[in-house]
């Protein structure tokens, strides 16, 4: 017997490219801003009853480090006794944030939860400040741990085969269907604008400067790429390959917040839910192919909830990379039309541990648009592994 | 023959502390001990304070060896020193042990401070004209001072050898001794000391006020005479006395050397100085107490010297010695005991134990610290005229003939040498052609050709025809004050327009103590801060208490444009058309760190001691000592983490104890050159000059922009501060004071990686430095550095 899980509301940042927008704020002040604003947008909630706030991020140190959802509640004027926790799987952390405060809600321990993600890849690289792998990694077959996630797409296309330039035509496809959503105002309702305030210094008035400036589009976005361009580039994981810079997800910075409620919640605070948490589960695979760990999380998710492939009517699938988008979509025969129609990562980037709840609150706002009863986020995670969830419409 | 690795037998103490000074100067070292604790000795002198090594790192010099194993190594030392217990049978048994493993060229010697040489190495065979005596003082690291000791078969091409190395490899100060008990230092060192406990006793002296005497008022060192007892150890000193007691039986003064009675039932206390922490001194309760000899209990010391006698001590020393004959109260008469007695002892034995006057005055000032040797002040005073004083006192004093008809033991011919019977030159052994700048003792020869660009009350500005200008302070411990400055200013620029490099230099040390703090906080007090304010009556009244220390009160500037000025200034000397270069040896404190930081290239004695220390008096660096930190850290790959280091080293105005670690802090760079000999420093410097000339020097990073850690940094800095704060360890001014330096260094709370500009933190540096040094609190830590020349932690 489990509580039910409903989402009341979902709000995210825009992504900003690593070392573009963002590149000089601080993931905690990116997260206290959209843990601020969604207790703003529901304020017939009485903060003191949130029982967590439970944040992904895959990098978990420096500027996103000690405990990220913690410093952030607290900078976003939670009260103390609000506690928070950081999860890190990686690209599905922010998944993973709203998947483990549904089941505090389900199991009855919890009323109000909040889950996000964040992420900067401006501040803290990949792999972190300071990699440091056991040796033991590269004495036994788990050699795929060091493998740069690049090299495993490099893998999957070639395993899969899945040529060069339809890997260029999907990223190319990511773009236009980008293109498409911000021309149509698509991303308004889920990205809070950021007030990006420089303190810089004027070297030729020699006088320190402050500079104000509203971020509220999605950086990444290429307007005038074309299929030629993308062709243009050169592989960068292998010199033989076919993953360039172009057919794989952009490195950015961004966070996302999402307030769950239980139904009790809901009477209590007077709220409309947009949608109900349905189900989440995550699977393994070599982590020489990681990229194709949605292939066996789908399914798994699927029978986990009893639903069928075409129940699902639109799927957030985060684009690590086209030729493991493209490995998926083939292997499990998914409909491309109901696959990522507003772009995916491509296009609008990818903040690792923010890339879970951002794609979700997408997800949900199109939901409602669109009138579509079932949805799914899916990834592939590094390491090898894949996660999907599932929510419902209301 | 060059020395490239050294053996030393014996880790005790002693020969574990020799051995850092081979490996201070990165020279290997065998270091010889028992193979059951050699590990442990060497281990042992890791920890002593001083410390023996002058960076942690270079004890890798050294290789510890054991007799029972490890003999065979010998073989590739070019000079082995024995240094083991002072005993004649043990140091000839292990010359005899050791002789079989011997390289045929090595140079031999034992480190004794008591046993005659000539003795030891009797049984040499082969290696006798290979064997001399080598008298370390301790600790040797920080004793300049080295006796050779040649037997009657020493080859003096081994004594050339040893003094070059020794003099510049090592840093040494060379005295050519006569293998006589207590060579020369000793020798009279020692009977000073003897002299002053007689007359102590005689005329019922405390130890405190004969400490008062025979200290800094006698210009010698503040330890003076008990305190000095005390450190050396009591058990150390009676043994001393002893041996010379039984060494010296046909010394007229043999009855000096006697132990006193207070000594040995301080012995049988088992009150051996500072390592049993009671002596003839305990400290009690944060109170210094000194022993009574009558009641034989400690009371409070006072160290309260006569004001008659304090005022003849006021006056020029070459009026001493007829003032205190003249003045009939007994510190007067101990006084003018003392220093007869010296002197006499000193001409009785001249022949016998040295060459010449000029090898016991040096012998007393680097061996004991003394300011002024004891022929120096007998000169002084005029040697007949004061004979003729002592003479009256006891007229049938024996004495030998050449002191009748001296007037001077020191004339532009040299020094005075009873066995010549002429006044003889320093030695022309090759290596003091390093040395441009040879301190000569009163009168002796000039060896100086400096041709005077301009001079004040400040600084002298010269040069010696090698188109390179030397820039000297003349302030009482190199302070830096207005004058200074502007004569800084003026001389860059006269170096830029005739001239090819300019060298900062001091005659002798410290290269600069920090900036005139008389002139701060009186222009505090004068509300001349950031104005010029006319001045109250109440000012003025504010103002006398400085009046001593500063020039005339109209030539005061407000301090904003003091420091603006002093910015300016250290920024051309930075970036000036031509090389500048400081030549660093001592304290390097505050406004002094600033200024060697500034000169494009820094030549520094090993023996440096460099720090921002601004914050002890309230302030924080103001004359570009935080922009050049922050600067520096900015060109690090692990910017932040050195950041927070210099804030560190800012924040608790800690100081390097070695120009080895003066470089770890930053201070230095690594393409500064260290030398071990700081009468070098000059030759070294303008060498660098050369090479830096010859490079086409241009100045570097003209448009001077840098990174800074901005907002992050601040933020990280804020951090440690805070900890430190709710720990107790620092106050609530220190907060605020360090709250500054991290602003200041971290750019204020600008972006992360901001690339700003010099004057952007110099503007920052100065603004901080004129609120705080507005607030009263800093104020008091000035006014109580220089009343009672310490820290005050309001």
């Amino acid at each position: 017997m489990s509580e039910a899980v409903y989402i009341v509301n979902c709000v995210r940042t825009p992504v900003g490219k690593a070392g573009g927008v963002f590149k000089k704020v601080r993931p905690d002040d990116l997260l206290s801003f959209v843990l601020s604003s969604l207790l703003k947008d529901s304020p017939s909630i009485d903060p003191l009853t949130i029982d967590d706030v439970i944040i992904g991020c895959a990098m978990p140190e420096a500027e996103q480090g000690l405990n990220v959802a913690r410093i952030s509640a607290l900078l976003a004027n939670y009260p103390h006794s609000v506690p928070g926790v950081t999860v890190n799987r990686f690209c599905a952390s922010g998944l993973q944030s709203i998947a483990y405060a549904a089941d505090r809600i389900r199991l009855g321990e919890a009323d109000v939860m909040v889950a996000g993600g964040v992420e900067s890849m401006s501040m803290i690289p990949m792999m972190g400040h300071h990699p440091a792998f056991n040796i033991k990694v590269f004495k036994t077959d788990n050699v795929g741990l060091a493998y740069g996630m690049g090299a495993t797409a490099e893998l999957v296309a070639k395993k899969y085969h899945i040529d060069r330039n339809s890997q260029d035509r999907f990223a190319f496809e990511s773009h236009l269907k980008a293109i498409n959503a911000v021309e149509k105002n698509y991303f308004k309702d889920e990205i809070k604008p950021y007030n990006v305030i420089t303190k810089s210094y004027n070297l030729e008035l020699q006088k320190a400067t402050h500079q104000s400036n509203i971020v509220s589009m999605d950086e990444g976005v290429r307007f005038n790429t074309s299929i030629e361009q993308l062709g243009k580039l050169n592989p960068v994981f292998n010199h033989q390959g076919s993953v360039t810079a172009g057919n794989s997800s952009q490195m950015s910075d961004g966070a996302s917040a999402i307030l769950l409620c239980s139904e009790k919640a809901l009477k209590r605070f007077d709220l409309t839910p947009i949608a109900r948490f349905v189900g989440y589960a995550v699977s393994g695979v070599d982590p020489k192919i990681m990229g194709i760990g949605p292939a066996l999380a789908i399914p798994k998710i699927l029978t986990q909830c009893g639903l069928k492939q075409h129940d699902i009517g639109h799927i957030e699938l985060n684009e690590a990379f086209a030729a493991q988008s493209l490995a998926i979509i083939r292997e499990l025969k998914l409909d491309p039309a109901i696959v990522n129609p507003l772009g995916g990562a491509i296009a609008l980037g990818h903040p690792l541990g923010a890339t879970g709840s951002i794609r979700t609150t997408t997800l949900l706002h199109h939901l409602q648009r669109t009138n579509t009863r079932y949805g799914m986020v899916t990834m592939c995670i590094g390491g090898g592994m894949g996660a999907a969830g599932i929510f419902e419409k209301l | 023959m060059k020395i490239n690795k050294v053996g030393i037998l014996g880790s005790g103490t002693m020969g574990a502390q020799i051995a850092a000074v081979f490996a201070n100067a990165n020279i290997p070292t065998l270091l010889f001990g028992f193979a059951s604790h050699v590990k442990d000795d060497l281990n042992n002198i890791k920890n002593l304070k001083p410390e023996a090594f002058t960076h942690p790192s270079q004890q890798s010099w050294i290789y510890p060896a054991s007799f029972e194993n490890d003999l065979a190594k010998l073989k590739e030392c070019d000079l082995v020193i024995e240094a083991i217990v002072e005993n004649l049978s043990a140091k000839q048994d292990l010359f005899n042990k050791v002789i079989p493993y011997l390289s045929v060229s090595v140079v031999l010697s034992t480190n004794t401070s008591s046993l005659n040489i000539d003795q030891i190495g009797e049984d040499l065979g082969k290696f006798q004209n290979q064997f001399c005596g080598i008298h370390f003082f301790n600790p040797p690291r920080y004793m300049s001072l080295v006796e050779l000791i040649p037997t009657k078969q020493t080859d003096t091409k081994i004594l050339d050898q040893l003094e070059g190395f020794f003099t510049s490899e090592l840093g040494k100060n060379i005295l050519h001794a006569k293998d006589e008990p207590g060579f020369v230092a000793n020798r009279i060192g020692v009977f000073s000391m003897a002299t002053c406990i007689y007359h102590a006793n005689r005329l019922n002296l405390n130890f405190d006020t004969v400490d008062a005497l025979t200290g800094a008022q006698l210009k010698r060192p503040k330890s003076a005479t008990f305190r000095t007892a005390d450190l050396v150890g009591l058990d150390i000193l009676s043994h001393i006395l002893n041996q010379f007691y039984h060494m010296l039986e046909e010394d007229p003064w043999r009855a000096y050397f006697k132990n006193p009675q207070w000594l040995k039932q301080l012995l049988k206390q088992h009150a051996l100085g500072e390592k049993t922490k009671t002596g003839i001194y305990k400290k009690e309760n944060g109170e210094i107490k000194v022993y009574q000899i009558d009641d034989k209990n400690y009371i409070k010391a006072n160290y309260e010297i006569d004001s008659s006698v304090k005022s003849i001590l006021k006056t020029d020393s070459s009026l001493w010695i007829a003032k205190l004959k003249a003045n009939q109260h007994p510190q007067s008469q101990f006084l003018y005991s003392v220093i007869k007695d010296t002197c006499l002892y000193s001409a009785y034995h001249l022949q016998a134990i040295a060459i010449s006057t000029r090898d016991i005055d040096w012998a007393l000032r680097w061996g004991f610290g003394w300011e002024v040797g004891i022929f120096e002040l007998w000169q002084a005073n005029g040697i007949q005229t004061s004979l003729n004083l002592f003479l009256e006192d006891d007229p049938d004093m024996s004495l030998p003939s050449w002191i009748n008809n001296l007037s001077s033991f020191y004339t532009d011919d040299g020094a005075y040498s009873p066995s010549d019977n002429k006044f003889i030159p320093y030695s022309n052994h090759p290596v003091y052609e390093r040395q441009l700048y040879r301190p000569s003792l009163m009168g002796e020869f000039q060896n100086r050709k400096e041709q005077i660009i301009f001079e004040n009350d400040s600084v002298k500005f010269f040069h010696e025809n090698d188109g390179i200008t030397i820039f000297s302070l003349k302030t009482k411990l190199h302070t830096l004050n207005l004058e200074m400055i502007e004569s800084l200013q003026q001389a860059i620029k006269i170096s830029e327009q005739e001239f090819k490099a300019m060298i900062l230099w001091q005659d002798s040390a410290p290269f600069c103590a920090g900036a005139n703090l008389y002139e701060i906080v009186a222009g505090a007090k004068l509300g001349m801060i950031d104005h010029q304010n006319l001045y109250t009556k109440l000012k003025k009244k504010a103002w006398q208490l400085f009046k001593p220390n500063l020039p005339n009160i109209d030539d005061l500037r407000p301090i904003n444009d003091v420091i603006e000025l002093l910015q300016k200034t250290l920024m051309s000397l930075k970036y000036s058309k031509i090389p500048t270069i400081a030549a660093v040896e001592g304290l390097a404190l505050g406004g002094g760190c600033e200024l060697l930081m500034h000169c494009n290239r820094r030549v520094a004695h090993a023996e440096s001691y460099i720090g921002l220390v601004e914050m002890g008096v309230g302030l924080i660096p103001a004359g570009g000592g935080c922009k050049e930190m922050a600067r520096r850290a900015a060109t690090r790959k692990d910017s932040s983490t050195a950041l927070s280091q210099y804030f560190e080293q800012i924040g608790l105005a800690k100081v390097s104890k070695s120009a080895r670690l003066a470089v770890d802090m930053g201070y230095l760079d690594h393409q500064d050159v260290i030398v071990t000999q700081r009468l070098e420093l000059l030759y070294v410097a303008k060498t660098q000059a050369k090479i830096m000339i010859d490079g086409q020097y241009r100045p570097e990073d003209l448009y001077q922009t840098f990174k800074v850690g901005g907002v992050t940094a601040k933020a990280n800095i804020l951090a440690q501060l805070t900890n430190m704060k709710a720990g107790g360890f620092i106050s609530e001014h220190d907060e605020l004071i360090a709250q500054k330096i991290a602003d200041t260094l971290c750019g204020s709370e600008l972006d992360a990686n901001t690339v700003v500009d010099s004057q952007y933190l110099l503007d920052l540096e100065k603004a901080h430095f004129i609120e705080l040094l507005k607030l009263q609190k800093t104020q008091d830590r000035i006014e109580h550095m220089l009343i009672k020349h310490k820290l005050l932690r309001n």
